[in-house]
Protein backbone atom coordinates (compact mmCIF):
# COMPACT_ATOMS: atom_id res chain seq x y z
CA UNK A 1 0.00 0.00 0.00
CA UNK A 2 1.17 3.60 -0.58
CA UNK A 3 2.18 6.05 1.97
CA UNK A 4 -0.36 7.18 5.06
CA UNK A 5 -2.50 9.99 4.22
CA UNK A 6 -2.41 13.31 6.72
CA UNK A 7 -5.37 12.69 8.15
CA UNK A 8 -5.00 8.73 9.62
CA UNK A 9 -1.03 9.41 10.81
CA UNK A 10 -2.74 12.42 12.60
CA UNK A 11 -5.12 10.50 14.13
CA UNK A 12 -3.29 7.86 15.13
CA UNK A 13 -1.24 10.54 17.71
CA UNK A 14 -4.65 10.56 19.40
CA UNK A 15 -6.52 7.52 19.14
CA UNK A 16 -3.96 4.51 17.90
CA UNK A 17 -6.32 1.58 18.04
CA UNK A 18 -8.34 3.14 15.13
CA UNK A 19 -5.83 2.08 13.11
CA UNK A 20 -6.37 -0.68 10.39
CA UNK A 21 -3.94 -3.84 10.46
CA UNK A 22 -2.84 -2.86 6.96
CA UNK A 23 -2.38 0.66 7.80
CA UNK A 24 -0.10 -0.45 10.99
CA UNK A 25 1.73 -3.06 9.31
CA UNK A 26 2.66 0.19 6.32
CA UNK A 27 3.68 2.49 9.50
CA UNK A 28 5.69 0.03 11.63
CA UNK A 29 7.87 -0.67 8.28
CA UNK A 30 8.05 2.93 6.70
CA UNK A 31 10.33 5.17 8.18
CA UNK A 32 8.58 7.88 5.72
CA UNK A 33 5.21 7.86 7.60
CA UNK A 34 7.19 7.71 10.96
CA UNK A 35 8.95 10.68 10.17
CA UNK A 36 5.68 12.67 9.46
CA UNK A 37 3.92 11.28 12.58
CA UNK A 38 6.81 13.05 14.60
CA UNK A 39 6.20 16.49 12.63
CA UNK A 40 2.58 16.15 13.24
CA UNK A 41 3.00 15.46 16.85
CA UNK A 42 4.87 17.98 17.64
CA UNK A 43 2.63 20.45 15.70
CA UNK A 44 -0.01 18.52 18.03
CA UNK A 45 2.03 19.03 21.14
CA UNK A 46 2.83 23.05 20.04
CA UNK A 47 -1.11 23.88 19.41
CA UNK A 48 -2.03 21.89 22.93
CA UNK A 49 0.35 24.34 24.57
CA UNK A 50 -1.33 27.39 22.71
CA UNK A 51 -4.61 26.53 23.28
CA UNK A 52 -4.33 25.65 27.07
CA UNK A 53 -6.85 27.45 29.31
CA UNK A 54 -7.35 26.82 32.98
CA UNK A 55 -9.65 24.56 34.08
CA UNK A 56 -13.72 25.31 33.58
CA UNK A 57 -15.47 24.00 36.68
CA UNK A 58 -19.13 24.35 36.34
CA UNK A 59 -22.09 24.75 39.01
CA UNK A 60 -24.29 22.68 36.18
CA UNK A 61 -27.51 22.68 39.04
CA UNK A 62 -27.29 26.69 39.30
CA UNK A 63 -26.83 26.93 35.36
CA UNK A 64 -29.57 24.66 34.48
CA UNK A 65 -31.66 26.94 37.03
CA UNK A 66 -30.61 29.81 34.99
CA UNK A 67 -31.19 28.39 31.55
CA UNK A 68 -34.83 27.00 32.84
CA UNK A 69 -35.45 31.00 33.69
CA UNK A 70 -34.50 32.39 31.21
CA UNK A 71 -36.43 29.88 28.15
CA UNK A 72 -39.47 30.37 30.50
CA UNK A 73 -39.27 34.13 29.95
CA UNK A 74 -37.10 35.18 26.99
CA UNK A 75 -37.59 38.58 28.48
CA UNK A 76 -35.45 37.85 31.48
CA UNK A 77 -32.39 37.16 28.97
CA UNK A 78 -29.34 39.39 28.40
CA UNK A 79 -30.54 42.56 26.14
CA UNK A 80 -29.49 41.91 23.17
CA UNK A 81 -30.85 44.21 20.95
CA UNK A 82 -29.76 43.42 17.09
CA UNK A 83 -27.54 40.47 18.33
CA UNK A 84 -30.49 38.05 18.68
CA UNK A 85 -32.98 39.47 16.37
CA UNK A 86 -31.51 40.25 13.02
CA UNK A 87 -28.54 38.02 13.26
CA UNK A 88 -29.90 34.79 13.65
CA UNK A 89 -32.66 33.61 11.19
CA UNK A 90 -33.16 31.09 13.57
CA UNK A 91 -34.71 33.65 15.87
CA UNK A 92 -37.51 34.60 13.38
CA UNK A 93 -39.58 32.23 15.59
CA UNK A 94 -42.39 34.94 15.86
CA UNK A 95 -43.44 37.13 13.79
CA UNK A 96 -42.92 40.57 15.54
CA UNK A 97 -39.16 39.63 14.88
CA UNK A 98 -39.38 39.23 11.25
CA UNK A 99 -40.09 42.99 11.61
CA UNK A 100 -36.98 43.42 13.78
CA UNK A 101 -34.58 41.75 11.77
CA UNK A 102 -36.69 43.29 8.35
CA UNK A 103 -35.97 46.82 10.03
CA UNK A 104 -32.34 45.90 10.34
CA UNK A 105 -32.04 43.76 7.09
CA UNK A 106 -34.61 44.73 4.47
CA UNK A 107 -35.48 48.31 5.69
CA UNK A 108 -36.32 51.33 2.93
CA UNK A 109 -33.47 52.73 1.11
CA UNK A 110 -34.80 56.28 1.41
CA UNK A 111 -31.48 58.12 0.13
CA UNK A 112 -29.13 55.26 -0.75
CA UNK A 113 -26.50 55.21 -3.76
CA UNK A 114 -24.13 53.10 -4.70
CA UNK A 115 -21.72 55.72 -4.24
CA UNK A 116 -22.57 56.89 -0.68
CA UNK A 117 -20.68 55.87 2.27
CA UNK A 118 -23.17 56.07 5.03
CA UNK A 119 -26.66 55.99 4.67
CA UNK A 120 -29.88 56.43 6.47
CA UNK A 121 -31.70 53.28 5.05
CA UNK A 122 -34.40 53.16 8.19
CA UNK A 123 -35.98 56.16 10.01
CA UNK A 124 -39.47 56.21 11.01
CA UNK A 125 -41.32 59.24 9.15
CA UNK A 126 -44.84 58.10 8.88
CA UNK A 127 -47.22 56.93 11.67
CA UNK A 128 -46.67 53.38 13.64
CA UNK A 129 -48.78 50.67 11.25
CA UNK A 130 -49.80 47.13 11.79
CA UNK A 131 -49.32 44.53 9.34
CA UNK A 132 -51.78 41.32 9.10
CA UNK A 133 -49.28 38.33 9.29
CA UNK A 134 -50.68 35.03 7.46
CA UNK A 135 -49.78 32.17 7.66
CA UNK A 136 -49.83 32.04 11.27
CA UNK A 137 -47.18 32.30 13.45
CA UNK A 138 -47.33 28.23 14.48
CA UNK A 139 -47.15 27.48 10.62
CA UNK A 140 -44.74 30.33 10.03
CA UNK A 141 -42.37 28.87 13.26
CA UNK A 142 -42.59 25.60 12.25
CA UNK A 143 -41.49 26.41 8.33
CA UNK A 144 -39.23 28.41 9.73
CA UNK A 145 -37.12 26.12 12.04
CA UNK A 146 -34.53 24.84 9.86
CA UNK A 147 -33.34 27.93 7.91
CA UNK A 148 -29.22 28.93 8.52
CA UNK A 149 -28.46 30.69 11.19
CA UNK A 150 -27.70 34.16 10.14
CA UNK A 151 -25.34 35.14 12.63
CA UNK A 152 -23.08 33.31 10.86
CA UNK A 153 -23.39 35.24 7.35
CA UNK A 154 -21.12 37.77 8.98
CA UNK A 155 -19.20 39.73 11.73
CA UNK A 156 -21.69 41.35 14.53
CA UNK A 157 -19.99 43.94 16.53
CA UNK A 158 -21.87 45.58 19.76
CA UNK A 159 -20.90 48.97 19.58
CA UNK A 160 -22.98 50.39 22.59
CA UNK A 161 -24.45 47.42 24.86
CA UNK A 162 -28.11 48.28 26.18
CA UNK A 163 -27.82 48.69 30.04
CA UNK A 164 -31.17 47.59 31.99
CA UNK A 165 -31.83 48.35 35.14
CA UNK A 166 -35.54 47.69 37.03
CA UNK A 167 -36.68 49.29 40.23
CA UNK A 168 -35.37 52.78 39.43
CA UNK A 169 -37.15 55.98 40.79
CA UNK A 170 -39.26 57.89 38.40
CA UNK A 171 -36.51 60.57 38.88
CA UNK A 172 -33.87 58.60 38.23
CA UNK A 173 -35.77 56.75 35.07
CA UNK A 174 -35.86 60.47 33.60
CA UNK A 175 -32.52 61.26 33.77
CA UNK A 176 -30.96 57.91 32.59
CA UNK A 177 -33.07 57.53 29.21
CA UNK A 178 -33.97 61.36 29.20
CA UNK A 179 -37.59 60.90 28.26
CA UNK A 180 -40.68 62.09 30.06
CA UNK A 181 -41.99 59.70 32.71
CA UNK A 182 -45.63 59.15 31.97
CA UNK A 183 -48.84 59.29 34.54
CA UNK A 184 -52.20 57.86 33.25
CA UNK A 185 -55.51 58.51 34.88
CA UNK A 186 -55.75 57.31 38.41
CA UNK A 187 -58.37 54.83 37.64
CA UNK A 188 -56.02 52.79 35.73
CA UNK A 189 -52.75 53.08 37.28
CA UNK A 190 -54.03 51.17 40.42
CA UNK A 191 -50.81 49.14 41.73
CA UNK A 192 -47.34 49.87 42.56
CA UNK A 193 -45.31 51.29 39.83
CA UNK A 194 -41.90 49.40 38.59
CA UNK A 195 -39.76 51.86 36.72
CA UNK A 196 -37.70 49.83 34.02
CA UNK A 197 -34.99 51.49 32.08
CA UNK A 198 -33.13 50.74 28.76
CA UNK A 199 -30.61 52.82 27.59
CA UNK A 200 -29.06 53.53 24.13
CA UNK A 201 -27.60 50.74 22.10
CA UNK A 202 -25.97 50.26 18.99
CA UNK A 203 -24.58 47.14 16.55
CA UNK A 204 -23.38 46.38 13.57
CA UNK A 205 -22.98 43.43 11.03
CA UNK A 206 -20.74 42.94 8.46
CA UNK A 207 -21.90 40.67 5.76
CA UNK A 208 -19.19 38.00 5.36
CA UNK A 209 -19.47 35.79 1.82
CA UNK A 210 -16.69 33.62 2.93
CA UNK A 211 -17.45 33.28 6.62
CA UNK A 212 -21.48 32.04 5.68
CA UNK A 213 -19.77 29.96 3.25
CA UNK A 214 -17.57 27.96 5.72
CA UNK A 215 -20.05 28.02 8.35
CA UNK A 216 -22.85 26.93 6.23
CA UNK A 217 -20.58 23.84 4.64
CA UNK A 218 -19.61 23.16 8.32
CA UNK A 219 -22.99 23.00 9.31
CA UNK A 220 -24.17 20.65 6.64
CA UNK A 221 -26.67 23.45 5.91
CA UNK A 222 -27.07 24.78 1.93
CA UNK A 223 -24.93 26.72 0.32
CA UNK A 224 -26.21 30.76 1.11
CA UNK A 225 -26.34 33.31 -1.87
CA UNK A 226 -25.36 36.15 -1.84
CA UNK A 227 -26.16 38.73 -4.53
CA UNK A 228 -23.40 41.00 -5.41
CA UNK A 229 -23.02 43.95 -3.56
CA UNK A 230 -23.74 42.35 0.09
CA UNK A 231 -20.28 40.28 0.48
CA UNK A 232 -18.51 43.28 2.73
CA UNK A 233 -21.44 45.90 3.80
CA UNK A 234 -22.44 46.88 6.60
CA UNK A 235 -25.51 47.87 8.61
CA UNK A 236 -25.38 49.83 11.59
CA UNK A 237 -28.83 49.61 13.92
CA UNK A 238 -28.99 52.44 17.09
CA UNK A 239 -31.91 52.32 19.38
CA UNK A 240 -33.22 53.34 22.84
CA UNK A 241 -33.35 54.43 25.03
CA UNK A 242 -36.21 53.15 26.33
CA UNK A 243 -38.67 53.66 29.55
CA UNK A 244 -40.89 51.14 30.85
CA UNK A 245 -43.85 51.62 33.46
CA UNK A 246 -46.00 48.61 34.93
CA UNK A 247 -48.68 49.57 37.31
CA UNK A 248 -49.23 46.61 38.93
CA UNK A 249 -47.31 42.79 38.69
CA UNK A 250 -46.44 40.55 35.81
CA UNK A 251 -45.23 37.51 36.81
CA UNK A 252 -45.61 33.73 36.04
CA UNK A 253 -48.99 34.00 37.41
CA UNK A 254 -50.30 36.35 35.69
CA UNK A 255 -52.51 36.04 32.72
CA UNK A 256 -54.15 38.18 30.19
CA UNK A 257 -56.75 38.95 32.19
CA UNK A 258 -55.25 40.58 35.38
CA UNK A 259 -52.53 41.99 33.45
CA UNK A 260 -52.00 45.45 34.36
CA UNK A 261 -51.57 48.81 32.60
CA UNK A 262 -47.83 48.62 31.09
CA UNK A 263 -46.76 52.16 29.21
CA UNK A 264 -43.65 51.92 27.11
CA UNK A 265 -41.74 54.60 25.08
CA UNK A 266 -38.73 53.99 23.09
CA UNK A 267 -36.61 56.30 20.54
CA UNK A 268 -37.56 54.77 17.32
CA UNK A 269 -34.54 52.76 16.01
CA UNK A 270 -32.45 54.21 13.00
CA UNK A 271 -30.64 51.99 10.47
CA UNK A 272 -27.57 52.77 8.24
CA UNK A 273 -25.78 51.05 5.59
CA UNK A 274 -22.32 51.09 3.84
CA UNK A 275 -24.05 51.63 0.69
CA UNK A 276 -25.92 48.97 0.06
CA UNK A 277 -29.72 49.32 -0.91
CA UNK A 278 -33.08 48.36 0.37
CA UNK A 279 -33.06 45.88 -3.28
CA UNK A 280 -30.19 44.30 -2.30
CA UNK A 281 -30.88 43.23 1.17
CA UNK A 282 -34.68 42.19 0.84
CA UNK A 283 -33.79 40.46 -2.42
CA UNK A 284 -30.71 38.49 0.13
CA UNK A 285 -32.97 37.82 2.52
CA UNK A 286 -35.47 36.13 0.33
CA UNK A 287 -33.22 34.26 -1.43
CA UNK A 288 -31.64 32.33 1.10
CA UNK A 289 -31.72 28.75 1.48
CA UNK A 290 -35.06 27.46 3.21
CA UNK A 291 -37.04 30.90 2.67
CA UNK A 292 -36.83 30.88 -1.18
CA UNK A 293 -38.44 27.71 -1.35
CA UNK A 294 -41.08 29.03 0.74
CA UNK A 295 -43.60 31.40 -0.81
CA UNK A 296 -45.35 32.22 2.26
CA UNK A 297 -42.26 33.20 4.36
CA UNK A 298 -41.24 35.48 1.32
CA UNK A 299 -44.65 36.81 1.75
CA UNK A 300 -44.56 37.76 4.64
CA UNK A 301 -41.00 39.40 4.21
CA UNK A 302 -42.62 41.43 2.08
CA UNK A 303 -45.70 42.13 3.78
CA UNK A 304 -43.78 43.67 6.65
CA UNK A 305 -41.22 45.04 4.71
CA UNK A 306 -43.65 47.22 2.48
CA UNK A 307 -44.63 49.38 5.33
CA UNK A 308 -40.98 49.83 6.51
CA UNK A 309 -40.28 50.86 3.12
CA UNK A 310 -42.56 53.95 3.66
CA UNK A 311 -40.83 54.74 6.71
CA UNK A 312 -43.50 53.23 8.93
CA UNK A 313 -42.46 50.63 11.49
CA UNK A 314 -44.74 47.47 11.02
CA UNK A 315 -46.41 45.54 13.95
CA UNK A 316 -46.80 41.73 12.25
CA UNK A 317 -50.00 40.80 13.79
CA UNK A 318 -50.34 36.82 13.39
CA UNK A 319 -53.67 36.41 11.99
CA UNK A 320 -54.73 33.52 14.18
CA UNK A 321 -54.21 35.61 17.29
CA UNK A 322 -54.77 39.28 17.33
CA UNK A 323 -56.41 41.66 15.07
CA UNK A 324 -55.24 45.35 14.47
CA UNK A 325 -57.28 48.33 13.66
CA UNK A 326 -56.01 51.73 12.55
CA UNK A 327 -56.78 54.51 14.81
CA UNK A 328 -56.14 57.04 13.26
CA UNK A 329 -59.31 57.97 12.41
CA UNK A 330 -59.79 58.46 16.08
CA UNK A 331 -56.99 60.96 16.17
CA UNK A 332 -53.98 58.49 17.35
CA UNK A 333 -51.15 58.06 15.46
CA UNK A 334 -50.66 54.54 15.39
CA UNK A 335 -52.87 51.05 15.81
CA UNK A 336 -55.31 49.43 18.32
CA UNK A 337 -53.97 45.88 18.82
CA UNK A 338 -56.34 43.40 20.33
CA UNK A 339 -55.80 39.46 21.40
CA UNK A 340 -58.58 37.34 20.05
CA UNK A 341 -60.03 36.68 23.06
CA UNK A 342 -60.83 40.15 23.58
CA UNK A 343 -59.15 40.11 27.45
CA UNK A 344 -55.96 42.54 26.43
CA UNK A 345 -55.11 44.75 24.04
CA UNK A 346 -52.61 47.80 23.35
CA UNK A 347 -52.30 50.94 21.60
CA UNK A 348 -49.23 51.53 19.78
CA UNK A 349 -48.72 55.21 17.92
CA UNK A 350 -45.40 57.38 17.32
CA UNK A 351 -44.92 61.30 18.15
CA UNK A 352 -41.78 62.58 16.93
CA UNK A 353 -38.91 59.93 17.12
CA UNK A 354 -40.32 58.18 19.93
CA UNK A 355 -42.96 55.16 20.22
CA UNK A 356 -45.17 54.60 22.72
CA UNK A 357 -47.12 51.68 23.39
CA UNK A 358 -49.66 51.08 26.29
CA UNK A 359 -51.57 47.78 26.49
CA UNK A 360 -52.88 45.57 29.56
CA UNK A 361 -56.37 43.87 30.19
CA UNK A 362 -57.92 47.09 28.89
CA UNK A 363 -60.44 47.41 26.09
CA UNK A 364 -60.63 50.43 22.76
CA UNK A 365 -62.19 52.72 24.56
CA UNK A 366 -59.75 52.79 28.44
CA UNK A 367 -56.78 52.88 25.93
CA UNK A 368 -58.03 55.26 24.23
CA UNK A 369 -58.64 57.46 27.35
CA UNK A 370 -54.90 56.66 28.80
CA UNK A 371 -53.82 57.80 25.23
CA UNK A 372 -55.66 61.17 25.48
CA UNK A 373 -54.86 61.69 29.24
CA UNK A 374 -50.62 61.11 28.62
CA UNK A 375 -50.43 61.09 24.49
CA UNK B 1 -49.14 42.39 23.07
CA UNK B 2 -49.17 39.30 25.05
CA UNK B 3 -51.05 37.83 22.11
CA UNK B 4 -47.99 38.35 19.42
CA UNK B 5 -45.62 37.18 21.63
CA UNK B 6 -47.73 34.08 22.26
CA UNK B 7 -46.50 31.41 19.69
CA UNK B 8 -45.93 27.87 20.77
CA UNK B 9 -42.45 26.06 21.18
CA UNK B 10 -41.30 23.76 18.62
CA UNK B 11 -38.32 22.84 21.17
CA UNK B 12 -41.06 20.77 22.94
CA UNK B 13 -40.24 17.88 24.73
CA UNK B 14 -39.79 16.49 27.96
CA UNK B 15 -38.65 18.55 31.10
CA UNK B 16 -36.62 15.36 31.81
CA UNK B 17 -35.00 14.80 28.50
CA UNK B 18 -33.72 18.35 28.53
CA UNK B 19 -32.56 18.50 32.15
CA UNK B 20 -30.82 14.93 31.31
CA UNK B 21 -29.76 16.18 27.80
CA UNK B 22 -28.43 19.58 30.24
CA UNK B 23 -26.09 17.83 33.13
CA UNK B 24 -24.61 15.61 30.50
CA UNK B 25 -23.64 18.12 28.41
CA UNK B 26 -23.30 21.57 29.89
CA UNK B 27 -19.79 21.19 31.57
CA UNK B 28 -18.68 20.15 27.91
CA UNK B 29 -20.16 22.50 25.84
CA UNK B 30 -18.81 25.23 28.68
CA UNK B 31 -15.13 23.60 27.85
CA UNK B 32 -15.61 24.03 24.06
CA UNK B 33 -16.40 27.48 24.58
CA UNK B 34 -13.63 28.32 27.38
CA UNK B 35 -11.05 26.71 25.16
CA UNK B 36 -11.70 29.35 22.41
CA UNK B 37 -12.70 32.24 25.00
CA UNK B 38 -9.94 31.63 28.00
CA UNK B 39 -12.91 33.09 29.76
CA UNK B 40 -15.11 31.02 32.03
CA UNK B 41 -17.20 33.27 32.70
CA UNK B 42 -18.15 34.37 28.93
CA UNK B 43 -17.92 30.30 28.59
CA UNK B 44 -20.66 29.68 30.71
CA UNK B 45 -22.56 32.79 29.32
CA UNK B 46 -22.08 30.99 25.21
CA UNK B 47 -23.16 27.54 27.13
CA UNK B 48 -26.02 28.87 28.73
CA UNK B 49 -27.52 30.95 25.13
CA UNK B 50 -26.49 27.60 23.04
CA UNK B 51 -29.01 25.80 25.42
CA UNK B 52 -31.72 28.02 25.56
CA UNK B 53 -31.47 28.49 21.69
CA UNK B 54 -31.81 24.09 21.40
CA UNK B 55 -34.31 24.31 24.26
CA UNK B 56 -36.69 26.42 22.03
CA UNK B 57 -35.80 24.46 18.52
CA UNK B 58 -35.18 20.95 19.42
CA UNK B 59 -36.30 18.15 20.95
CA UNK B 60 -34.11 17.41 23.86
CA UNK B 61 -34.56 13.52 22.66
CA UNK B 62 -33.01 14.31 19.49
CA UNK B 63 -30.04 12.35 17.93
CA UNK B 64 -28.27 15.23 16.98
CA UNK B 65 -28.26 17.18 20.73
CA UNK B 66 -25.09 16.80 21.03
CA UNK B 67 -23.44 17.28 17.92
CA UNK B 68 -25.55 20.28 17.64
CA UNK B 69 -25.19 21.43 21.01
CA UNK B 70 -21.09 21.09 20.49
CA UNK B 71 -20.98 22.83 17.20
CA UNK B 72 -23.16 25.34 18.26
CA UNK B 73 -20.41 26.40 21.27
CA UNK B 74 -17.59 26.34 18.83
CA UNK B 75 -19.43 28.87 16.54
CA UNK B 76 -20.77 31.19 18.85
CA UNK B 77 -17.22 31.64 20.96
CA UNK B 78 -15.70 31.76 17.70
CA UNK B 79 -17.86 34.60 16.53
CA UNK B 80 -17.40 36.13 20.08
CA UNK B 81 -13.74 36.82 19.76
CA UNK B 82 -14.19 37.58 16.20
CA UNK B 83 -16.25 40.71 17.13
CA UNK B 84 -13.97 41.13 20.69
CA UNK B 85 -11.06 41.56 17.96
CA UNK B 86 -12.85 44.22 16.35
CA UNK B 87 -12.90 46.77 19.52
CA UNK B 88 -9.46 47.22 20.19
CA UNK B 89 -9.57 48.55 23.74
CA UNK B 90 -11.66 45.81 24.76
CA UNK B 91 -8.73 43.28 23.12
CA UNK B 92 -6.29 43.20 26.06
CA UNK B 93 -9.54 42.53 28.80
CA UNK B 94 -9.02 38.88 28.60
CA UNK B 95 -9.11 37.90 31.73
CA UNK B 96 -6.29 35.54 33.30
CA UNK B 97 -5.17 33.42 36.55
CA UNK B 98 -3.28 35.88 38.60
CA UNK B 99 0.33 34.34 38.23
CA UNK B 100 2.68 35.11 41.35
CA UNK B 101 5.15 36.82 38.95
CA UNK B 102 4.14 39.77 37.33
CA UNK B 103 6.13 39.82 33.99
CA UNK B 104 5.06 36.52 33.66
CA UNK B 105 1.51 37.58 33.81
CA UNK B 106 2.30 40.00 31.13
CA UNK B 107 3.88 37.28 28.64
CA UNK B 108 1.02 34.69 29.25
CA UNK B 109 -1.73 37.74 28.39
CA UNK B 110 0.14 38.56 25.53
CA UNK B 111 0.44 34.81 24.45
CA UNK B 112 -3.32 34.54 25.22
CA UNK B 113 -4.24 37.60 23.17
CA UNK B 114 -2.50 36.46 19.91
CA UNK B 115 -4.12 32.93 20.19
CA UNK B 116 -7.21 34.11 20.40
CA UNK B 117 -6.65 36.56 17.35
CA UNK B 118 -5.01 33.57 15.44
CA UNK B 119 -8.66 31.41 16.29
CA UNK B 120 -10.43 34.65 14.82
CA UNK B 121 -8.50 34.65 11.70
CA UNK B 122 -8.96 31.18 10.91
CA UNK B 123 -10.94 30.43 8.20
CA UNK B 124 -13.26 27.77 7.48
CA UNK B 125 -13.96 24.57 10.18
CA UNK B 126 -9.80 25.36 11.06
CA UNK B 127 -10.41 27.21 14.50
CA UNK B 128 -14.01 24.76 15.27
CA UNK B 129 -12.06 21.51 14.94
CA UNK B 130 -9.16 22.82 17.31
CA UNK B 131 -12.17 24.15 19.84
CA UNK B 132 -13.76 21.06 19.71
CA UNK B 133 -10.62 17.92 19.36
CA UNK B 134 -9.05 20.11 22.18
CA UNK B 135 -12.29 20.03 24.26
CA UNK B 136 -11.59 16.40 24.76
CA UNK B 137 -13.98 15.54 22.11
CA UNK B 138 -13.16 11.90 19.94
CA UNK B 139 -12.61 11.75 16.52
CA UNK B 140 -16.27 10.27 16.18
CA UNK B 141 -17.86 13.67 17.81
CA UNK B 142 -15.77 16.22 16.34
CA UNK B 143 -16.93 14.38 12.73
CA UNK B 144 -20.57 14.52 14.30
CA UNK B 145 -20.85 18.16 15.41
CA UNK B 146 -18.69 19.10 11.99
CA UNK B 147 -21.24 16.89 9.72
CA UNK B 148 -17.77 15.49 8.25
CA UNK B 149 -16.59 11.54 7.92
CA UNK B 150 -14.75 10.69 11.20
CA UNK B 151 -11.60 9.72 8.55
CA UNK B 152 -11.78 13.65 7.50
CA UNK B 153 -10.97 14.43 11.40
CA UNK B 154 -7.60 14.14 10.94
CA UNK B 155 -7.43 15.40 8.11
CA UNK B 156 -8.76 18.99 8.91
CA UNK B 157 -7.07 18.89 12.75
CA UNK B 158 -3.65 18.61 10.94
CA UNK B 159 -4.21 21.41 8.77
CA UNK B 160 -5.79 23.17 11.94
CA UNK B 161 -2.55 23.02 13.65
CA UNK B 162 -0.20 24.08 11.20
CA UNK B 163 -2.36 27.14 10.76
CA UNK B 164 -2.88 27.88 14.13
CA UNK B 165 1.07 27.83 14.81
CA UNK B 166 1.39 30.07 11.39
CA UNK B 167 -1.17 32.68 12.52
CA UNK B 168 0.22 33.18 16.03
CA UNK B 169 3.54 33.81 14.53
CA UNK B 170 2.18 36.13 11.59
CA UNK B 171 0.61 37.51 14.76
CA UNK B 172 3.76 37.85 16.85
CA UNK B 173 6.14 39.41 13.69
CA UNK B 174 3.61 42.38 13.60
Amino acid sequence: MGHLGDGALRRLIDEPLAMSDSERFHYQHCEHCQARRREYEAQAESAGQLLAVGPAEVDTQAALRAVTARSAHPASAPVRLFARSASSLNAFRRPILIAAALLALTSVAVTAGPAVLTTTIFEPKAPVTAVTVNPPAGETQGAIAGLPDLSAYGDMTVIKKAQTQTGVTPDEAASTTGLKVLTPPAQYATGAVTYTTVTASEGSFTFSKAKAIAAAQAAGKPAPVFPDGIDGSTIDVTAGPALVEVFGTVDKNSTLSNLPLILAQSKAPVVKSTGVSYEQLEAFLVAQPGIAGNPSLVAAIHAIGAPLAAGQIAIPVPADRATSKDETGNGVPGVLISENTGLASALVWQKGDIVYAAGGHFDESQLLAIYKSIG
Amino acid sequence: MQAINASPRTGVGSREDFERLFREEYPRVVGIANRVLADRQAAEDVAQEVFVDFNRLHRADAPYAGPWLHAAAAHRALNAIRSRLRRAKREAAYPLPAPADPAEEVERAEERRLVRAALARMPGRGATVLALRYSGLSYSEVASALGVGVNQVGTLLRRAEAQLRREVERGTSR
